[in-house]
């Protein structure tokens, strides 16, 4: 059981408060991502974990212990660098054998363990190499071996992949996913790239600013996005956010825009919104809006008749923007035939797909 | 002007440029085969039919230059190590922690360089004095050493803010203390550093007179400047023996310098701003 | 003192060593001036040597002090009756110093190889001196000269003053300067050497010496201490230097005695053991052993009436040449009168001023520094002030740490790492700089002086107003400054201009690096000495390259005031240029290559690559050196003083530090010297400030 449970951190930089009050838990064996745009605190909730910093406020607790004024040296986590942060003085060898040495180990024992990490990350045609001698991908992987020569209870990640090339990095993300599997000990992976986040983890724990938006397994932050910021975070393209008003005509309710108006009579549990404040923020992901010319099922009720701006083509996918009125709208769509920016288009709205957010507070209308 | 004529023109250039430099220097060896004598003489040539290297044996015979240079030695290499351990430890210090008093401190290891050193004798020696360190070691090589330490400091902190913060905090993660970080992961990378200042301090004291002037009183303890200038009496000089023993003082200086050049310009980071 | 009487003296002492088993001789050479400074900086500390062997004109000076003891107490006056009374050294009606020679007087010696009978009037001398000053090969360059001496010095010089009549000091110690005498000996020499060129041009004590000794000079003037250096090489005669034809008066040479001192600080059994060494050296027995060894003149009455001596004729026709010399003045005034005359008499040399108006300045300046160094500034109101000032500063300093010492205690716990790992160089820096800057802080506030030595006050910004308030120091930083900028600059451009060759791709690039280096390798006060070296006028290398590569005609490099300066500034740039070199080296490396080839693409030319790319780029590790290189040259004093030995000519040559050595160590005046430090301290940090927010490198820090 080597959980890591951090209870209301909080830290500031001088006048800066970069944490406010950070709680999550790691469970063992879990792989967590922390994701979060840049300059939110991840780094320094990480650090913290490591005992590279020390909190002003809350517990840091790995394994069931209080590690607050543990060194780093003592607390049994290993982690991996954005920037690889390989000794250059010393050899592939000797940078992985840094540790152990360090721990005074056996020759043999030393011996074993490098070799073993080596021959799992491929890199022990290089151990003779000094860092400068690699690549950024071999690098990434001695910097991998690194932590994992180690055996630690718990793995620290910082950005491993931002240095590498997008290919390189899809490898990467499977590779370390794999290693996980393999090793089954908890990892805390840091990123901003919300694919990765959503490829690798768990659990993702989502911070803006300092604080925790959303914690919760990849779908769950997909598809109950706890207010608007999770889901714009989460999920590519972007989802389309859009101011409107639910309004009843009938007894049915409609939400309208400019240049939009949706029935929403399909929806479960539409009563709730009815009692609210008729203003809200309307979300749907570009994967949810369909051609009117390829759908199966025409709902001319939920039909939106737009014009193109602009073709991202995608290969299998083309991300079609246009607008409605003033309403902007992001459509990612088969491609099935050729759009042209002007292009009278009609997009079909999956109403059961719908996000509602509280216009003040941004928070999510559960539903 | 094609790349060919360009380089060819360069490299003339350079290798004048370099001949008058030298010249200088070439002129103390010229000076150090003649006689006394014939120090004034109007020839250009640095050997001439009179030239011997009798000056270099009676230098190494017949006077105690080489005690001088064993003395020189020594504290020089006492000098060095202090140096390096003081700077590369205080450098570090500076680079890498946010203390209360950083700022002063630095701003003062600058301000140290702006005080005409010759007034800084009477101090020392009414230091020395009290502490009875005249006519030893200790107090040369506590003063050399400090001396020294400004610049030094300087420029081990310069390097060390080349360094990532990444590495030792690998190391630590590692399991290394703060202290075995600092020795077993930054230290050799701040190899040529390291080295520089070895350089600056060894320079400091090798080849220094007024301290070691007022420091020294006992010729048994002579460092090689003192010796020298003994050759150099106010009303008579022994030229030739002066000048051999300038060349016999340079030539460690020479081979440091020019074993290490190749640090010299990686290592030389007076203000490497951080980045 | 030459190698040989060292050696001398040092037999003697092995000598008495072995008579007296339990007393061990420590000795210390010094050379003259030196060993005045060191002596003084070693009496404040309560130390130094116990016995102090050297020219009767220290007694002035240090019994002022009050660093060397009344020897009148110590020895029965009997003894000293054992001696001339010239080698008696006697000031303010107490006996100091105890000779065990007397001489060190000038005279004319001449090689009898060239003349046979010395000349006996200045008009024979100059007949005499045009016919053995001769270009024997024709190449109009003069290979013989007929006199050569050390003539730019007071010392050289003042025998002619005598021999024109009057004496360049009074009993009373006050200088008589401005007298015809004066006048006509200064218009004397440089006649010998303009009109009837008997003399070299540029002629300093190592040039002469070495004429004469190999044949290049048919006369000298020199002391006696130079027998023993010719005795081998050369078949010389002496004579007294020649009457003054116009006034049939014959030079009055200094004579002075070199002998023994005690140290104030010599106490107890100490002092009788020193008291009894004291007796050994100056003994008939000892002098008699110089005499064999050195020919050295006695001053013991017994030695002098040994038939050694009585047979000596060497020391016998010394002894009549003594008859014409005048005792050496040994008040602390000849100093600043020495100083006052060698800038004037420099002044006339180079023909900067004529000789009345020299003669003239050089009394005013004499009385001039004479007044300001035996003024004494009593500790006025200002003074208490400034000394309750102080205290309340350090008080105040007290009961801000003192509030404060919570937070310095967090932050000590917090950072003990860092605090530990600054403490030892921390202690060290304080110990040697911190301390002393105090110290000086302190003395620049007070009248510490020659007559205050002992017991110096507070006295306030006194010396500060007077450096401010003074011309001179406004000439002396214009000076500084160009030669500042003059240096920088041409470290900075050689350095990167050569830096930028060296990094292109040619053959042999390491080499040149290596080679270019050396400048910064070689030990600075060795490759200051070679330059001068080089500098002199007639044999230096700088002059006969000009000469026979580009035909022109020497320059009198070391006796000029501009040449002088330049030739300081040059050596200076030879001996800095690697460092900027080094540093924009290691700038140019950082360049990724890229930028270049990027600049080529867009058809950028050479010049513009290095305006636009290469300066940008090396300005960020430029600028720190600059700065650094700034504040040492502005701080040089080695080469400067070195080079140009001191100021000369007429203390023209003087930077800002070079003037505050002059100031501390020659002129007593240690608590101007202080101030001036400080002002020079504060110039430099404002600099500092200053360059370093225009250039936004405050962040370095
Ligand atoms: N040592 C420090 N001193 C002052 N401010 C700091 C320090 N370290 C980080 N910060 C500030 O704290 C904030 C959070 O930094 P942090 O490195 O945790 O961001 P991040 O979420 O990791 O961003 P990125 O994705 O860009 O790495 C930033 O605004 C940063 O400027
Ligand atoms: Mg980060």
């Amino acid at each position: 059981m080597a959980g890591v449970s951090l209870q209301a951190i909080s830290k500031s930089f001088g006048d800066n408060t970069i944490l406010k009050g950070i709680d999550v838990q790691a469970h063992s064996r879990e792989f967590m991502v922390i994701v979060g745009p840049s300059g939110c605190g991840k780094s320094t909730l990480l650090r913290i974990i490591a005992g590279l910093e020390t909190p002003d406020g809350g517990d840091v607790i790995i394994d069931g212990e209080r590690k607050n004024d543990t060194d780093p040296s003592k607390r049994e986590v290993a982690m991996v660098f954005q920037n690889y942060a390989l000794y250059p003085t010393m050899t592939v060898y000797e940078n992985l054998a840094f540790s152990q040495r360090i721990r005074k180990r056996s020759k043999d024992e030393i011996d074993k363990r490098v070799m073993e990490s080596a021959e799992m990350l491929k890199i022990d045609e290089l151990l003779d190499r000094k860092p400068k001698e690699l690549s950024g991908g071999q690098r990434q992987r001695v910097a991998l071996g690194r932590a994992l020569v180690r055996k630690p209870k718990v793995f620290l990640f910082d950005e491993p992949l931002s240095n590498l090339d997008a290919k390189l990095r899809q490898e990467m993300r499977l590779e370390i996913k794999k290693l996980h599997t393999q090793l089954n000990n908890t990892m805390i992976y840091v990123t901003h790239d919300q694919t990765e986040a959503m490829t690798m983890a768990d659990r993702i724990c989502l911070m803006n600013n300092g604080i925790i938006e959303q914690i919760g397994t990849p779908e769950e932050l997909y598809n109950k996005p706890a207010n608007t910021f999770v889901s714009t975070f989460i999920g590519m393209p972007p989802i389309n956010l859009i101011d409107g008003e639910v309004c009843t005509e009938n007894g049915s309710a409609f939400f309208m825009s400019d240049g939009m108006r949706i029935n929403l009579e399909k929806i479960k549990n539409i009563e709730l919104l009815k009692d609210l404040d008729k203003h809200v923020i309307m979300g749907i992901r570009p994967e949810n809006l369909h051609d009117n010319y390829f759908a199966e099922i025409k709902d001319p009720e939920n039909t939106i008749k737009c014009t193109v701006d602009l073709v991202e083509n995608l290969g299998s996918v083309a991300l079609v923007h246009s607008h409605s009125g003033n309403t902007h709208l992001s459509a990612s769509l088969t491609t099935g035939k050729t759009i042209h920016p002007g292009d009278s288009l009609d997009l079909i709205v999956d109403v059961n797909s719908l996000h509602f957010f509280h216009q003040e507070t941004k928070e999510r209308i559960k539903l | 002007m094609s790349k060919k004529i360009e380089t060819l023109f360069i490299f003339s250039f350079l290798v004048l440029f370099t001949l008058a430099t030298l010249y200088p220097a070439l002129n103390i060896i010229g000076i150090s085969l003649r006689t006394d004598d014939a120090f004034q003489s109007r020839s250009l040539a640095l050997w001439t039919s009179e030239s011997s290297f009798r000056s270099y044996v009676t230098l190494f015979l017949k006077t105690d230059f080489l005690t001088w240079m064993k003395n020189s030695f020594l504290v020089s290499f006492v000098v060095t190590l202090t140096g390096v351990v003081l700077a590369s430890t205080s450098g570090y210090a500076l680079s890498r922690f946010n203390f209360m008093g950083r700022r002063a401190v630095l701003s003062s290891l600058l301000m140290t360089q702006m005080f005409p050193a010759t007034m800084l004798l009477l101090p020392f020696f009414i230091l020395l004095a009290k502490l009875k360190l005249i006519n030893s070691y200790l107090g040369l090589i506590i003063i050399y050493s400090s001396t020294a330490l400004p610049f030094c400091i300087w420029q081990m902190k310069g390097y060390y803010d080349t360094i990532p913060d990444a590495l030792e905090e690998a190391a630590r993660i590692d399991g290394c203390s703060r202290f075995s970080a600092f020795t077993k992961v930054i230290l050799p990378v701040s190899a040529p550093a390291l080295v520089i200042t070895a350089l600056f301090s060894f320079m400091a004291s090798w080849s220094e007179y007024v301290v070691a002037a007022i420091v020294l009183q006992d010729p048994g303890l002579y460092t090689l400047p003192l010796g020298l200038k003994s050759f150099q009496a106010s009303l008579s000089t022994q030229w030739g023996l002066y000048a051999a023993g300038a060349v016999v003082v340079s030539i460690p200086v020479m081979i440091l310098f020019i074993s290490l050049s190749r640090f010299l310009v990686s290592g030389l980071t007076v203000g490497s701003v951080k980045g | 003192m030459l190698y040989e009487n060292r050696k001398a003296l040092r037999e003697v002492c092995d000598k008495y060593e072995e008579s007296h088993p339990d007393i061990k001789i420590e000795l210390t050479y010094r050379e003259t001036e030196e060993l005045r400074s060191n002596f003084q900086s070693s009496a404040i500390g309560g130390s130094g040597p116990d016995l102090i062997y050297g020219p009767s004109d220290q007694v002035g000076p240090f019994a002022v002090m009050g660093i060397i003891q009344s020897l009148d107490e110590l020895f029965p006056s009997s003894f000293f009756d054992q001696f001339l009374s010239n080698a008696v050294v006697r000031f303010q009606e107490k006996t100091w110093m105890v000779g065990d020679g007397v001489g060190n007087h000038l005279m004319l010696m001449f090689n009898k190889e060239l003349i046979s009978t010395p000349p006996e009037s200045t008009d024979e001398l100059i007949q005499m001196g045009k016919s053995l000053t001769k270009d024997l090969n024709g190449d109009g360059i003069i290979d013989q000269y007929g006199l050569v001496w050390n003539f730019t010095e007071p010392f050289f010089y003042v025998p002619w003053i005598g021999g024109f009549g009057d004496w360049f000091i009074n009993d009373d110690g006050s200088p008589n300067l401005n007298t015809k005498s004066n006048e006509n000996a200064f218009a004397f020499i440089k006649s010998l050497r303009d009109e009837h060129r008997i003399i070299p041009k540029e002629c300093d004590y190592e040039t002469a010496n070495a004429l004469f000794k190999t044949g290049r000079a048919a006369m000298i003037i020199n002391g006696d201490w130079s027998w023993g250096d010719y005795r081998d090489k050369v078949d010389f005669g002496i004579a007294a230097l020649p009457m003054v034809s116009s006034t049939g008066d014959f030079p009055t040479p200094l004579v002075s005695t070199k002998g023994y001192s005690i140290n104030v600080h010599t106490t107890g059994e100490q002092l009788s053991h020193t008291i009894d060494l004291m007796t050994y050296l100056t003994s008939p027995e000892v002098q008699l052993h110089y005499v064999r060894r050195l020919n050295v003149q006695p001053s013991s009455l017994a030695a002098l009436a040994h038939p050694n001596v009585q047979s000596n004729s060497l020391l016998n026709q010394n002894a009549d040449i003594i008859k014409k010399g005048r005792p050496m003045p040994v008040v602390p005034e000849l100093r600043a009168i020495w100083d006052a005359l060698r800038g004037e008499y420099q002044s006339v040399l180079a023909g900067t001023k004529d000789p009345h108006a020299a003669a003239v300045e050089s009394q005013r300046k004499a009385i001039d520094q004479i007044k300001t160094m035996n003024v004494v500034i009593e500790p006025g109101v200002q003074g208490k002030f400034i000394k309750g000032l102080l205290f309340l500063f350090i008080a105040a300093l007290g009961i801000v740490f003192w509030i404060k010492k919570k937070i310095y205690l967090r932050s000590f716990q917090e950072n003990k790492f860092a605090y530990l790992m600054l403490l030892p160089a921390f202690l060290g820096i304080m110990s040697v700089i911190i301390f002393p800057f105090g110290y000086n802080l302190i003395i620049s506030l007070s009248n510490f002086s020659l007559r205050t030595f002992k017991h110096w006050e507070i006295i306030g910004f006194h010396h500060f107003a007077s450096v401010l308030t003074d011309g001179g120091f406004y000439s002396l930083f214009g000076k500084t400054i160009i030669w500042t900028v003059v240096n920088v600059s041409f470290h900075v451009s050689l350095g990167v201009f050569l830096a930028v060759l060296i990094n292109r791709t040619l053959p042999a690039k390491r080499t040149f690096r290596t080679l270019l280096i050396i400048p910064w390798a070689l030990p600075q006060y060795i490759a200051a000495l070679t330059w001068r070296g080089m500098f002199n006028q007639e044999y230096g290398s700088i002059n006969l390259i000009l000469n026979q590569l580009l035909n022109m005609s020497p320059i009198q490099w070391l006796s000029q005031p501009v040449e002088a300066f330049s030739a300081c500034i040059i050596t200076n740039i030879w001996l800095g240029f690697p460092f900027m070199m080094v540093v924009a080296l290691g700038g140019l490396q950082s360049i990724p290559k890229e930028m270049y080839e990027a600049s080529q693409v867009d058809g950028a030319s050479r010049w513009q690559q290095f305006w636009n790319i290469t300066l940008p780029m090396i300005k960020p590790v430029m600028i720190p050196a600059v700065i650094l290189g700034t504040i040492w040259t502005f701080n040089n004093i080695n080469v400067v003083w070195l080079v140009s030995n001191g100021g000369e000519p007429s203390d023209l040559t003087h930077i800002l530090v070079s003037y505050v050595y002059k100031a501390a160590f020659n002129l007593y005046r240690y608590g101007y010297a202080a101030a001036l430090s400080m002002i020079i301290f504060l110039i430099l940090s404002m600099f500092t400030v200053v360059f370093m927010r225009r250039s936004k490198l405050d962040t370095v820090v």
